[in-house]
């Protein structure tokens, strides 16, 4: 079964906000992106699988951490299954399906500082990212030649960034050693939400 | 109106010791009961579960205790600590300790010997073996009782009334002791109670329901086919082995008497224990309507097939359909079916 909307989702989050109070759980902090994260936060409504999760949180005396290299912990997927049972979702509803886009590309420049934080009670926070960060995210994905075609769908048909979005996402992608080929791929993805004049500017 | 937390675990607490309290008295316990049923009653799974939800009812505790004094010697305890330690049905210090007060009065080592199995398992510290709600006060002035404190269990010293008669052996329900008696405690025995209370099966199925080895099991059927005492049909690679019904029944039981249903304790016990525990472990101060469902829920989808698989009939719906807190309502209504199916009368088979 899916999340047919921000209600859909959030009443899972709270329900598992609750188990996880009420089993003694360690406190937990998240990043979401994907369709949850676009549902939540009001930016586009459409029906999702899952709660994407691409990191856990970490305050430390240096600031926030995000781990993506450390999978949920197994105490917190064994709640998450539960309550997956409990709403006729699947066992993995929440998961950390996107890690490895931290892992390749880093965060987004002030992503942290961008997200919106929601408590579910004392012991489950989610952190829902931008709008920004999804156009960068959402880019990132349609980029890939092998990538479902809802990833383009959410920018072109619910999210429907700026010029500037899109300005700030490719400079993003493109501010690292690149292959003539990922270029290409971040081109015709551009291209494909109708900003020519973005997609000339990426280099060969 | 949603049922709280706290009127179901009173509810469902007092209907399981009501259910555990007829069994007991149909097999010798001084004590009047409303219940009869018509399933052979099968006293390992029946001692373990007792030890844990007697817990919450000290009179029925020291029936028992008064029970094995007298009956004692039909106990295998062999087979109890097999099912103790491969259910997880049952309070193993509880068990050590009634095995340990026990073994001073019946020298026989099996007591002595499940007693030491038992230390070596689980040693609990200084905790009560009654709860708040046993019947029995928290403050006591009397000296605990040594056997118990062994095994980290406080409690007053024991006052057996001496009450409990003997097993009735022309009870049908009875008949697995009849057969005991007849072919001594062990697997022989047991594995007749369930050839004459049934069609019969193959040997790895009845060592599984029976809670003994199968090689063992095997051995026994072997043999018993082997004297002519039961039949053999064989299907496929394996062997389904029956007893004559029309020649066992009258030795193992009274004349015109009905057949007792056979039921698999093992699995009622282990079901109703994951459903017992799960009970007693809600914290009514901070489960609210949801966590108690979701908490239900999972007791219930973890006793399912043990419940569905003991051959009593009941009905427990499918909580697909039942989404969050909606499922509570149909957990209650199933709880329900299941104390009524094991509180009313069993269905019998034919006349000896």
């Amino acid at each position: 079964m899916s999340f047919r909307n921000a209600d859909d989702i959030q009443g899972a989050l709270q329900r598992l906000g609750k188990r996880l109070l009420y089993d003694y759980a360690e406190p937990i902090s998240l990043v979401v992106c994907g369709g949850s994260a676009l549902n939540v936060l009001n930016i586009a409504s459409r029906t999702t699988r899952d709660v994407d999760v691409l990191a856990t949180v970490v305050d430390t005396a240096n600031g926030i951490r995000l781990l993506h290299d450390l999978p949920l912990p197994k105490e917190f997927r064994d709640v998450v299954a539960e309550v997956g049972r409990d709403l006729g979702l699947e066992d993995d509803w929440l998961n950390m399906g996107p890690k490895d886009v931290l892992e390749v590309y880093g965060a987004p420049p002030g992503m942290t500082e961008r997200w919106e934080r929601r408590e579910y009670g004392p012991s489950l926070t989610v952190n829902f990212v931008s709008r920004l960060d999804q156009v960068h995210l959402k880019l990132l994905a349609a980029a890939d030649p092998k990538a479902e075609p809802r990833h383009l769908e959410d920018l072109v048909t619910r999210i429907k960034p700026t010029t500037e979005e899109i300005r700030t996402a490719v400079a993003w992608l493109l501010d690292r050693r690149t292959s003539p080929r990922f270029r290409e791929n971040v081109r015709r993805a551009v291209e494909a939400l109708g900003y020519d004049n973005i997609s000339n500017d990426i280099p060969e | 109106m949603t049922t709280s937390v706290t009127t179901f675990r009173n509810e469902f607490s007092e209907r399981v010791l009501n259910f555990v309290w007829g069994q007991w008295c149909q097999i010798g316990v001084a004590g009047s009961t409303t219940l009869k049923s018509q399933w052979v009653i099968d006293p390992e799974p029946l001692l373990a579960f007792t030890t844990e939800v007697a817990r919450h009812d000290a009179r029925m505790f020291d029936e028992v205790l008064d029970w094995l004094v007298t009956n004692g010697r039909w106990i295998n305890t062999q087979r109890l600590t097999t099912i103790v330690k491969q259910n997880k049905v049952g309070d193993m210090a509880a068990i050590g300790a009634i095995a340990s007060w026990l073994s001073d009065k019946d020298k026989s080592m099996k007591w002595r010997g499940l007693a030491r199995h038992m230390v070596a398992t689980e040693q609990k510290r200084g905790e009560a073996l009654f709860g708040a709600q046993s019947g029995v006060s928290a403050g006591t002035t009397e000296p605990p009782e040594t056997h118990f404190t062994q095994y980290g269990l406080l409690r007053g010293p024991i006052r057996s009334r001496g009450m409990t008669k003997a097993v009735n052996m022309k009870d049908p329900l009875n008949i697995m002791f009849k057969s005991r008696a007849v072919f001594g405690i062990g697997i022989r025995a047991d594995v007749m109670t369930y050839l004459v209370t049934t069609d019969g099966g193959y040997a790895r199925r009845i060592a599984e329901i029976l809670g003994y080895n199968h090689m063992r099991v095997t051995e026994v059927l072997a043999g018993m086919a082997e004297a002519g005492m039961v039949t053999v049909h064989a299907a496929g690679r394996t062997k389904h082995y029956r007893a004559e019904r029309e020649k066992w029944p009258s030795v193992l039981l009274p004349e015109r008497s009905v057949i007792s249903q056979w039921v698999n304790w093992q699995s009622l016990t282990r079901g109703l224990t994951t459903i017992w525990r799960e009970v007693w472990a809600l914290d009514e101060s901070r489960a609210d309507v949801y966590v108690f469902s979701s908490k239900m829920r999972k007791a219930m989808q973890a006793a399912n097939d043990d419940l569905q698989s003991c051959g009593v009939d009941f009905a427990i719906e499918d909580d697909k359909g039942y989404l969050a807190e909606a499922y509570l309502p149909v957990f209650l209504r199933n709880v329900d079916g299941v104390m009524n199916a094991l509180t009313t009368s069993g269905s019998s088979t034919f006349e000896a």
